[in-house]
């Protein structure tokens, strides 16, 4: 009984009062599609910001890749400065009968292996104007050739020290022996023209850093941009909402009066 | 009877029908948007095992590799130098310490012990030289190499285990000799510490560029990952504001409904 009198106090209330109900469910009716209008504007938004972001994030990832080849080229071109130079101590000291054709071919064999990868990372980089500059197509060719020569050389080795059992003196014998053919002036060409082959990785990573910084510095620009314009568009959106319902209002007031 | 006047007209009924279509779909998205952040959370979680992953293989094999450069050179200037026999032992000994430590650290990692679970790996079947004997292997020409299938992980912990024994029958028999190809080479215990050396040496170099490999699949995999969380974070975003617009939706067309009804005859409650 007492429910359905306070009931009926409301509804009668609301009725007496239908005018400003109207004015205020219109308004609440404008401000429900200003906000409709506002989820629109940030659906849309935050699909480019998301975009963006996963372009950052995927930048950032490359930036580890490239610090990585930066160091890991550095520290082998170091690798190869401190081989040559350990070889001027050994060279000349009469208790160490190390040939230099074998050192220097030791010292070779490893660095094809690094630059192939630092060459599949740079071919799956794409980036078709460093290539171009640090010309990674010749570089490798020039390190398939390096590769080919020293498994050439490791397989006549391995087929030797196969065919029979032998002594620590008898391996490295058949190891000088088997090098002494090839002139140094070559082994140490390859040498060479992998310290130079190396540089020029390093080159192309730091280049590359670079342009990854610059990537990630207008794509920062570009997420504080697109949130700014997210903003604004809301805030726009909102007061157009706004001044179409104030002209709607007034329209209706002047049909009322 | 006395609400005649005052019933809701079929538009009317539309908009109830509406604002309850919209509600529901208010939760669908809602739930599509709670199960989308428990898979943001899990892929997250993988990005975040992934890359420590493959840091941690890519430091492995580096070790791996910086390791086994300086094996090589130090066993190449102990082959080409007349050192005495003590200090070919003593150096031999040390890479055979670092080898063992080595590869115990890198097979202590879970990850890598369940990254090449499945692995196997082809090798020289020593088991086999061993049950010759002394005398089976003093064979004119040496006797036959054979190879073997191993499990990845097992060999590992056998090259450990080998040079382990290795050094007992070192400690034991410190002037330990044999022959072998018929009496031609004579082998002593640095003979025998250079060829396990060696050994451990040309396996430490598949392992390094095992975990190389390794680095790479991570690095493929973390690739995916974070495309799917790409995907996933947009979908979500989208997802959630749908909800809120659907609710937004349904709250316009109560607030319709509520218009109409005011413009209704005031005759409805008499």
């Amino acid at each position: 009984m007492l429910k359905s009198l306070l009931i009926k106090n409301i509804l009668l209330s609301t009725f007496t009062n239908n005018k400003k109900l109207r004015f205020i469910s219109t308004l609440a009716i404008y401000l429900v599609i200003a906000a409709l209008f506002a989820s629109a504007t940030s659906i849309y938004f935050e699909y480019k910001l998301s975009k963006y972001k996963n372009e950052l994030l995927k930048l950032e990832l490359k930036e580890f890749k490239i610090q990585e080849w930066l160091t890991d080229s550095t520290e082998l071109g170091h690798h190869l400065k401190k081989g040559k130079f350990n070889f001027i101590i050994i060279e000349g000291n009469p208790n160490l009968d190390i040939k230099k054709n074998t050192f220097y071919f030791n010292l070779l064999l490893n660095y094809p292996l690094v630059i192939d990868l630092a060459i599949d990372d740079i071919e799956n980089i794409n980036n078709q104007y460093l290539s171009n500059k640090f010309k990674i197509n010749k570089i490798k060719n020039e390190n398939k050739n390096i590769n080919n020569f020293l498994d050439l050389k490791l397989d006549q080795y391995s087929e030797d020290i196969a065919s029979k059992m032998m002594t620590n003196l008898e391996y490295k014998n058949k190891e000088d022996e088997l090098l002494s053919s090839v002139p140094f002036k070559k082994i140490k060409e390859m040498l060479d023209q992998s310290e130079y082959n190396l540089l020029q990785i390093n080159l192309f990573f730091q280049e590359y850093n670079n342009i990854v910084d610059k990537k990630k510095d207008d794509l920062k620009k570009l997420i504080v941009e697109t949130t700014k314009n997210s903003t604004d568009a809301i805030f726009y959106a909102f007061f157009l909402q706004l001044f179409i319902f104030s002209i709607v209002q007034i329209f209706e007031l002047k049909e009322l009066s | 009877m006395r609400r005649e006047s005052g019933k809701l007209s079929s538009f009317n009924w539309k908009l109830v029908l509406m604002a309850g279509i919209f509600q529901i779909l208010t939760l669908i998205f809602d739930q599509i948007v709670i199960q989308y952040e428990e898979k943001n959370r899990e892929f997250n979680f993988n990005l975040l095992s992934e890359t420590e992953q493959r840091s941690a293989y890519i430091t492995m094999a580096s070790r791996v590799g910086n390791f086994s450069s300086s094996f090589d050179d130090i066993n190449q200037i102990i082959i080409g130098s007349n050192f005495t026999k003590d200090k070919t032992k003593y150096l031999f000994y040390t890479i055979l310490f670092d080898q063992t430590r080595l590869i115990q650290d890198i097979f202590r990692d879970r990850s890598v012990i369940r990254k090449f679970s499945n692995k196997t790996i082809k090798a020289e079947n020593l088991e086999r030289l061993e049950s010759l004997g002394l005398d089976g292997l003093n064979k004119k020409g040496g006797p036959e190499i054979t190879y073997e299938t191993y499990d990845y992980v097992s060999f590992y912990f056998k090259l450990v285990q080998r040079s382990f024994d290795l050094t007992d029958i070192i400690e034991n028999e410190p002037t330990f000799t044999a022959e072998l190809d018929a009496g031609r080479i004579k082998v002593d215990v640095n003979y025998l510490l250079q060829i396990q050396t060696e050994f451990n040496t040309n396996y430490l170099h598949v392992l390094n560029s095992d975990l190389i490999d390794a680095s790479r699949s991570s690095e493929k995999k973390i690739d995916d990952i974070n495309n799917n969380i790409a995907s996933i974070q947009s979908n979500k975003q989208i997802m959630l504001l749908s909800g809120v617009a659907f609710q937004l939706l349904s709250l316009l067309c109560l607030l319709i409904l509520f218009r109409n009804i005011l413009s209704l005859t005031k005759t409805v409650i008499k």
